[in-house]
C-alpha cells in the first residue's frame, strides 16, 4: 500500500499552508490505481464521500496507527483513535475549517498533525507508562514469528524512548520510524524547521546516550546489530 | 562502521520491528470508515438544524430589538427636547424658580437638590399630631414624607414605615402616637425619622421644633440639612454623612413636652457651621445604642412658630 497517499491536500484554516496550487483538472492516481482528476476528487472528499473518504483511510490506516502507537503502545483499540483521526479530518471539512489546496503532499502532514493532536490528548489521560507496558505485552507486539531478540529490543528502545520529553520524542518518532520527511515532520508538530532539526539533533543525542547504558541496545550500537 | 552508521542501522531495525508490531495489530483493526463517517454526518446536520433554530430565533428577535431600539432612541430625544418639567402650581408656599427642568438623563450627581426646594409657609406648624393613624406625615404646607424605624440590626431594604399606635392614656382628641421599641443595639442605635420630598425644605420660616416625648432614656432630637444626606438618598453628601445638627432630650417616663430652637442644635464635628433651617431635607430622632433597649413614644411634632417661647 501506498504511503504517500495524499491526492488533494487540505488546508486547515486557521493555519494556511502556503502550498503551491495543483493545475485544475490535471490528472492524480488514487490510492486504488484509479485515474481521477484532482477537482473531482477533492469535490468528493470535500461533500464527505464515502468512497472517497475510505479511500484515504486505507491509504493513511497504517501511518496513522504508526503515529499513535508512537504515543499510546500497541493497544488493540488503537484503531478506535485512528478511526477519530479521520472523523476529526471530516468535521474539520464538513464544518469548513479545512479546505482542498494543491499540494499533494500536504495531506499526509495535515493528518499526521492531527494525530499527533489526538494520540497527545490521549497520552494525557492514560499515562505515559503506557507506551511502555503495552510493549511488554507480548501477545499485542509479537506475532509468534517474531524473535524474540527484537521482541526484546523494540521493548528496550521505547523504555529509552519513554523517558525522553515530548518536545524531542515525538519528532524522533515521526521521523525515524514513520519516516515522515522533515517539512511533514514540522507540519505536524506545527512548528519551523529548523525546529524540528534542533529538536531531533538533540534527541538523538539523547538516545543515544541512554542506548549506550542499555545492555541491549549498546549490543546493537557497538556490533551493528544481528537482525539483518 | 562507525557509530553513526550502526546508529542508523539501529533505527532502521526499530522501524522494521515497529512495522511488524503495526501488522499485527492492523490485522485485528476497524477496515471500514463508516462509523466515524455516520458520526460526522449527523453531527452536521445536528448543526444544520442548530443554524436553522438560530435563523428562526433571529427573524423573530431582530425586528423586537430594532422596534426597542427605536423606542428607545425615540424616548431620549423626546427627553432631550422637551424635559419632564415639574411645574409648581401657583401657591405662594412654592419658591421660584416655578418651572423646573428635570430631565431625567440631565441629573447630574452634584445637582443642588434645594433647586425644587419647597417653603414652608409659617401658618401651619404642625408635622405630624398621629391622628391619621398612618405613618404619612401630615400633608400641611406641602410636607410629604414618611415615619421610619431605621436601626444597626436592620438592613436598609427591610426599613418598613412606623405606623402610630394608641397612647397608653389616650383620650378623644389625642389617641394616637408614634411607638419604637427596640432591643439592645451595639452600633450606632437606631433612628425614629422622616425625609421630606422633595429632598429640600425650606423651614427657615420657623425658629425649631418642638414634640411631646416618653422615656425612658434620652434621645437625640436631629435636623437633617441636604448637605448631611448621602447624594444616593436625595443629598450633597459624599463623605462621613448623617452628622445632623442635634440635641440630647433627657425623657421621663412621663409624657413631656420638648422644644428645641435651631440655634440650639450642633453637629458633632468641630468645625459644623450653624443649621441652615432653608436646607431641611428631615427630622430625626436618633437612639444612641447606649441607651438601649428603647422604649420611645412620641407625639405632636411641629415646628416651633417664632411666636412660640421655646423652652425646655
Amino acid at each position: 500500500m501506498s504511503r504517500s497517499g495524499g491526492h488533494c491536500a487540505f488546508m486547515h484554516v486557521p493555519r494556511m499552508l502556503q502550498v503551491d496550487a495543483i493545475p485544475i483538472g490535471s490528472t492524480v492516481h488514487t490510492a486504488t490505481g484509479a485515474t481521477a482528476s484532482a477537482p473531482t476528487f477533492c469535490e468528493r472528499l470535500q461533500r464527505l464521500d464515502p468512497d472517497a473518504w475510505q479511500c484515504l483511510y486505507c491509504d493513511h490506516r497504517r501511518l496513522m496507527r504508526g503515529i499513535l502507537a508512537g504515543h499510546l503502545g500497541y493497544r488493540a483499540e488503537l484503531d478506535d483513535a485512528v478511526q477519530q483521526v479521520f472523523e476529526t479530518a471530516m468535521l474539520l471539512v464538513s464544518r469548513n475549517r479545512a479546505r482542498l489546496s494543491g499540494d499533494p503532499s500536504g495531506v499526509r502532514a495535515w493528518l499526521a498533525a492531527i494525530a499527533v493532536r489526538i494520540a497527545r490528548t490521549e497520552a494525557r489521560r492514560v499515562g505515559k507508562a503506557r507506551l511502555v507496558d503495552s510493549v511488554r505485552d507480548r501477545d499485542l507486539v509479537c506475532p509468534p514469528s517474531v524473535e524474540p531478540e527484537g521482541y526484546q529490543l523494540l521493548e528496550h528502545a521505547l523504555s529509552i524512548l519513554a523517558r525522553l520529553p515530548e518536545r524531542h520524542r515525538v519528532p524522533w518518532w515521526l521521523r525515524h520510524i514513520e519516516h515522515l520527511t522533515l517539512e511533514e515532520t514540522a507540519t505536524a508538530l506545527g512548528v519551523s524547521l529548523a525546529t524540528v532539526k534542533r529538536r531531533l539533533q538533540a534527541a538523538d543525542r539523547r538516545f543515544q546516550e541512554l542506548a549506550h547504558r542499555d545492555h541491549v541496545l549498546c549490543e546493537h550500537l557497538t556490533q551493528g546489530g544481528n537482525h539483518d | 562502521m562507525t557509530e553513526r552508521a550502526a546508529y542508523e542501522r539501529l533505527l532502521v531495525e526499530l522501524a522494521r520491528l515497529h512495522e511488524r508490531a503495526i501488522e499485527r495489530t492492523l490485522a485485528s483493526g476497524q477496515p471500514s470508515l463508516a462509523p466515524a463517517l455516520a458520526r460526522v454526518r449527523s453531527r452536521s446536520v445536528e448543526q444544520a438544524l442548530d443554524y436553522q433554530r438560530f435563523r428562526r430565533a433571529r427573524r423573530v428577535l431582530m425586528p423586537i430589538a430594532a422596534i426597542v431600539a427605536c423606542l428607545g432612541l425615540y424616548a431620549y430625544v423626546m427627553a432631550s427636547r422637551h424635559p419632564i418639567a415639574v411645574v409648581a402650581t401657583p401657591d405662594p408656599s412654592i419658591v421660584a424658580p416655578r418651572k423646573v427642568a428635570v430631565a431625567a438623563s440631565a441629573v447630574s450627581k452634584a445637582a443642588d437638590p434645594c433647586s425644587t426646594h419647597v417653603r414652608a409657609a409659617g401658618n401651619q406648624p404642625l408635622i405630624d399630631d398621629f391622628e391619621d393613624a398612618n405613618s404619612v406625615v401630615s400633608d400641611i404646607e406641602r410636607r410629604v414624607g414618611f415615619w421610619s424605624l431605621f436601626s444597626d440590626n436592620v438592613t436598609l431594604g427591610d426599613i418598613l414605615p412606623l405606623t402610630p399606635q394608641t397612647r397608653p392614656n389616650a383620650s378623644r382628641s389625642n389617641r394616637y402616637a408614634l411607638h419604637a421599641k427596640g432591643p439592645e443595639l451595639r452600633d450606632w442605635g437606631a433612628v425614629v425619622q422622616v425625609s421630606f420630598q422633595p429632598a429640600c425644605y425650606d423651614a427657615s420660616v420657623y425658629d425649631g421644633i418642638e414634640f411631646s416625648a416618653r422615656g425612658p432614656g434620652r434621645l437625640y432630637v436631629g435636623v437633617r440639612e441636604v448637605k448631611v444626606v448621602p447624594i444616593k438618598w436625595g443629598g450633597t453628601c459624599e463623605d462621613r454623612c448623617y452628622d445632623a445638627h442635634q440635641k440630647k432630650i433627657d425623657l421621663t417616663s412621663q409624657w413631656r413636652r420638648y422644644s428645641v430652637v435651631w440655634s440650639e442644635l450642633h453637629q458633632r464635628s468641630y468645625d459644623s457651621a450653624a443649621l441652615d433651617p432653608t436646607r431641611v431635607n428631615g427630622i430625626a430622632f436618633l437612639i444612641q445604642a447606649g441607651d438601649t433597649p428603647f422604649d420611645l413614644w412620641l407625639d405632636d411634632i411641629k415646628f416651633v412658630l417664632h411666636t412660640t417661647q421655646a423652652s425646655h
